[in-house]
């Protein structure tokens, strides 16, 4: 019954993700402030035309500190969906289409990895590596493998006795074709939806634990640390929390419409 | 019969999995516990005779099946950090934990289906495009923003709480559950968004199914077709989601602890964190897993107790 | 008692109309049976829908009436027109499986009619219940009260739902379809079902269908509808003995009706039109080597030979043998039906002649290039993503060798030799309807340059005008290019009027049927 062609969700999706996506690459070119630059005439001021988003309690730019925080985010969750999407494919790829005893031991893995919330799996992980920023882009990725892995091992099951597939094989075509030219484009749409979805649980994870101070370290600034700071100053400095919050909740937003929208657009296996 | 020996089978293998997984990647931690016990301060014997003491020098795989004898036994070991053993540390904390995960999958599963249903029921009305905006916004913030969010409205501006005023449940129950309302709130709202996304989409892929209009055909009315003939079939698929939802509460809860002061098992596993007190962080996390496993198990009998067609295969 | 006054239609599509329905009208008298035929998009189901309060919402009403005992339906509001729902209207459906609620009990279900139009005590409502499951010949009423849809057959899923329809004793039946899921035995007892309450009851039944000979069996009247628009009305002897329009002897035409006839007679003459066909060729030409020719046609090349298989199949250690010491020969140029009930081991043969099977002992020699095969569904089995040119390319890009322009030419060659449009090179799949896509199917087969396609019930999702159509392009095929196919299907007609020999697969082993 899905309208496929236009939607909405993909068109709101893309410019929000693009408009985020752009302050946040300009960020890190260029900010108003220093983002560390620190000025006690201006502790705790509101938002002006100055400083956009106000200052924090050391009189620093809130406005360069969200650019430079949101930047973390973006190079983290991104670089977790490279890692956890490119072994996840890859292993879910061949283990659906092949099944077998490999399909079951690789499974069994996935599936004891499940069992942990992938945020404690990264925790456990910074736990045993130190935190980082990059440190946890790693431990992100590689807890987010099994989510990738399983959507595409089922895609890859569901398609593996498609018509279309036993006929390609009938044709003669090598199994590697089969499975990346003839398979892999079916299950793109479902494919980049999922990743937008674990872009997001990145970036919210990321946000979770340099909140609990495990994640992104100092000096690096990042929206979960913030947030975590300007508790503190809640009730005289409300900006503080509003914006890195709102900052976050936008770019995830627009992220997740996004992926939305390139199931809306292209259609999501059936 | 077959199928739940199948079942508990996958189970034991894959707790032990789990068990192996989590032993030996604390293991592999460069570090010597004993020295860091002692500190910098402690002669090269001490450390000696604590290594001994503590087992360290024995082989690992003995180690680990010591380690996992005990905890079947309910010894987790002791914490390095607090003279104390683990169960005894975190006993107390578990009561909280589950409180607010309970607390926050009910809340969950009343708000999606509640908003769900009348979503469908008024599909591509008002209610619904406003509930579509509303649900993906809330999906998109994550429960410790919430968290700050309820701090600063109904903490700081209505004083309907104290922030941080953490009340014990062992001196008042009544509090201890007030208190932990907007937690667990602010853990349930984005979940409970997502949840009524899915059962929505559900819901209206039920609605097109055959046996609907076999049903307003001998003349059932929008209502009773949604609530006695669609109701059950269309939450079938999402059991599997809220089934993955308590390993969600959990991990949320460890973040929605620190931002309203709740001594919970979350704070004690991120300040064990830091300490690297890891026989307290290994316990909290094959907990955590047992927990997640054993739901997941639940879920998919309550699956196959719903649907009946299952049985088949 | 039924009267439909010049009802139209339309639905309203992103803008676009399209008219569903056009000034159809009709009478059914009490206690008689009426037939709707056409293919799908007649607008037949449609119009049952319509009368059972049942359209969609994107369906219009552009005007007519509806008049069941004076009362027009579409005047009344939701609550009174759920009042006549079930109560004074029954239906059931095509689908028996998906009709019925999967998580409800089949007794429940049969209830719930009672439960909302009928005041009774519980007691009197189950016993109600029985009373109907008998009527429709269910035995263990009590049983069948506790279980589930999936747990019954095919036959008895739609005996359930002719139950709930009848329960409250509506003085009209709407049957959509409901003969067309099942197999013929079950089809049959259906049938004759629906004829003996009509007749206990009074029940006039209104039977919509697409097959003619079901609606010839069983109907007293007959409406034949084609794109929303009433072509013929009359009584059944009238329309199959004398049919008035173009249309209705094209349908009657394409019913196989080998069945009645001895079609042995039918293959002789086929047999001998080819033989002077082939007679004129050798004139024609004047050929110098005749020898050569001659032996062509006496002793065909063999294509596929299947010596001693057995076929196994591999349920964790258990191995359970499909098929015991199977043999046969296709020859070029040659038609072969198989057939074979479900589960008798007609799939696990094609496998073996495919070569997707690796459970079997036994010989299969292929004569030919890869075997080839064309599905049943004609929207599974072209690769959704890429556009026909791509998909025929596929062959050649894999045999490697040709250039770019060497496979537009050879794939643009091919689309007219299936007789599709050239333009079609740039079309995606979506784009086709049913049978074009089987045309792209066998095309893409014959890119290989196989001389051997297995068809897996290619005919049976088309309507019967297309597979007419189809069956043309097959036996075209099979004569100008000499291609074999092994023909796999349930249906005996097309089997009889379109293969020259019949293979039958029974308790392990294939027998031949020759005429």
């Amino acid at each position: 019954m899905k309208y496929k062609g236009h939607s909405h969700n993909f068109t709101l999706g893309l410019g929000i993700t693009v408009f985020m996506v752009a302050l946040i690459l300009l960020g890190f070119l260029w900010t108003p402030y220093e983002p560390d630059a620190m000025q006690g005439s201006l502790k705790l001021n509101a938002p002006s035309i100055l400083h956009l988003f106000g200052t924090d309690q050391f009189g620093r730019d809130i406005f360069s500190r969200v650019l430079v925080g949101a930047g973390s985010t973006l190079v983290i969750a991104a670089g977790t969906i490279l890692i956890g999407g490119l072994a996840g494919v890859a292993l879910g790829a061949v283990c659906g289409y092949f099944g077998g005893w490999l399909d079951e031991g690789v499974m069994r893995v996935c599936d004891a990895l499940a069992a942990f919330p992938s945020v404690l799996l990264a925790l456990v992980i910074i736990s045993i590596a130190g935190s980082g920023k990059y440190k946890v882009m790693v431990a992100l990725g590689i807890a987010f493998i099994p989510s990738f892995a399983r959507i595409v091992r089922g895609e890859f099951m569901r398609l593996r006795e498609a018509d279309f597939v036993i006929g390609a094989r009938l044709i003669g075509v090598p199994t590697p074709r089969i499975l990346f030219v003839h398979i892999l484009p079916n299950i793109l749409p479902s494919l980049l939806s999922s990743l937008a979805i674990g872009f997001n649980n990145a970036a919210l994870a990321e946000a979770g634990l340099s909140y609990l101070g495990i994640g992104v370290q100092p000096p690096d600034a990042s929206l979960g640390r913030m947030l975590s700071e300007s508790q503190t100053y809640l009730a005289s400095g409300v900006w503080c929390a509003a914006f890195p919050g709102v900052f976050l909740v936008l770019l995830v937003l627009g992220v997740g419409l996004l992926g939305e929208g390139i199931l809306d657009r292209f259609g999501g296996g059936r | 019969m077959k199928y739940v020996i199948k079942k508990i089978l996958g189970l034991i293998i894959t707790l032990l999995i789990v068990s192996m997984l989590t032993f030996f990647a604390f293991e592999l931690i460069p570090g010597d516990p004993a020295r860091s016990i002692l500190g910098t301060d402690g002669t090269l014997e001490q450390v000696q005779a604590l290594r001994e003491e503590m087992g360290l020098n024995r082989p690992l795989p003995q180690r680990y099946g010591e380690w996992v004898f005990n905890f079947l036994h309910g010894d987790m070991g002791n914490s390095y950090y607090y003279q104390k053993s683990v169960q005894d540390l975190i006993g107390d904390r578990i009561p909280i934990t589950v409180a607010m995960t309970i607390l926050s999958f009910s809340m969950i599963l009343v708000l999606s289906v509640a908003v769900s249903i009348f979503s469908v029921r008024y599909a591509n009305r008002l209610f619904d495009r406003i509930f579509l905006i509303v649900d993906q916004i809330m999906m998109s913030v994550p429960p410790f923003f919430i968290g700050i969010i309820f701090t600063a409205v109904f903490g700081l501006t209505l004083h309907w709480f104290t922030p941080g005023g953490y009340v014990s449940y062992e001196k008042d129950v009544g509090g201890f559950i007030g208190y932990l309302i907007l937690p667990s709130l602010a853990i349930a709202l984005p979940r409970a968004a997502m949840a009524a996304k899915l059962l929505r989409s559900s819901l209206l892929d039920e609605m097109q199914k055959d046996y609907v209009r076999t049903a307003y055909s001998r003349g059932n009315g929008p209502w009773r077709v949604l609530l006695h003939h669609v109701l059950k079939n269309g939450i079938l698929p999402v059991i599997t989601f809220l089934g993955m939802t308590a390993a969600d509460i959990i991990a949320n809860s460890i973040v929605v602890e620190q931002v309203f002061g709740i001594p919970g098992v979350g704070r004690m596993l991120i300040s064990s964190i830091s300490k690297r007190d890891y026989p307290v962080v290994e316990a909290i996390i094959v907990l955590i897993a047992v927990v997640t496993l054993v739901m997941n198990i639940l879920v998919d009998a309550l699956y196959k107790k719903l649907d009946k067609r299952i049985e088949v295969i | 008692m039924l009267d439909v006054e010049r009802l139209s239609i339309h639905f309203e599509d992103r803008g676009r109309r399209e008219e569903a329905v056009k000034n159809v009208s009709f009478q059914l008298a009490d206690g008689k049976i009426l037939g709707i035929v056409g293919e799908s998009g007649s607008g037949k189901t449609m119009t049952a829908l319509t009368i059972a309060g049942l359209k969609k919402q994107r369906a219009v009403i552009d005007g007519g009436s509806v008049c069941l005992d004076g009362v027009d339906l579409l005047t009344l509001d939701d609550a009174q027109m759920r009042s006549v729902q079930g109560a004074r209207i029954g239906m059931i459906f095509q689908e028996p499986m998906s009709a019925l609620n999967p998580t409800m009990k089949i007794g429940k279900q049969l209830e719930e009619v009672l439960v909302l139009h009928a005041k009774l005590s519980k007691e009197e409502r189950r016993n109600k219940v029985f009373a109907a499951m008998e009527d429709v010949e269910l035995e263990n009423p009590r049983e069948l009260y506790e279980k589930y849809p999936h747990e019954l057959s095919g036959g008895m899923r739609q005996r359930a739902m002719l139950a709930a329809a009848i329960v409250c004793r509506p003085k009209l039946l709407i049957a959509d379809e409901p003969t067309t899921a099942l197999d013929v035995q079950t089809q049959d007892g259906i049938l004759g079902l629906l004829k003996k309450l009509n007749q206990k009851y009074g029940m006039s039944i209104l039977f919509i269908s697409h097959n003619l000979r079901v609606v010839e069996k069983l109907c007293g009247r007959v409406l034949v509808m084609k794109s929303g628009e009433v072509v013929e009305e009359g009584s059944v002897e009238a329309i199959f003995g004398n049919p008035q329009t173009e249309y209705t002897r094209e349908l009657i035409a394409a019913i196989p009706d080998a069945c009645g006839k001895n079609w042995k007679d039918g293959a002789t003459v086929e047999q001998d039109e080819a033989v002077a066909e082939e007679i004129a060729v050798w004139q024609g030409e004047a050929v110098a080597d005749e020898n050569a020719m001659e032996k062509d046609v006496l002793e065909p090349k063999k294509v596929l030979e299947v010596c001693h298989l057995n076929a196994y199949y591999r349920e964790g250690r258990v191995r359970r043998q499909i098929l015991q010491d199977v043999s046969f020969t296709l020859h070029e140029g040659e038609i072969v039906g198989l057939v074979g009930g479900s589960g008798s081991g007609k799939t696990t043969l094609c496998k073996c002649v495919l070569g997707l099977l690796k459970e079997y002992d036994g010989v299969v020699i292929h004569h030919t290039k890869r075997p080839q095969m064309v599905f049943q569904d004609p929207y599974g089995s072209l690769n959704p993503r890429k556009t026909i040119g791509w998909i025929l390319e596929e062959p050649l890009k894999v045999q490697g060798g040709f250039s770019k322009e060497e496979r537009r030419r050879k794939a643009e060659e091919m689309l007219e030799r299936v007789h599709l449009p050239k333009e079609f090179y740039k079309r995606y799949p979506k784009e086709l309807s049913g049978g074009q896509r089987q045309r792209v199917s066998i095309a893409t087969a014959l890119m290989t340059g196989t001389k051997f396609i297995l068809a897996d019930e290619p005919l049976s999702a088309l309507d019967v005008t297309v597979q007419a159509q189809m069956i043309e392009l097959l036996k075209e095929l099979q004569e100008k290019e000499k291609i074999c196919y092994l023909f796999v299907s349930h249906d005996l007609d097309v089997v009889h009027l379109l293969c020259d020999r019949v293979l039958k697969v029974e308790g392990k082993t294939v027998t031949s049927m020759y005429g």
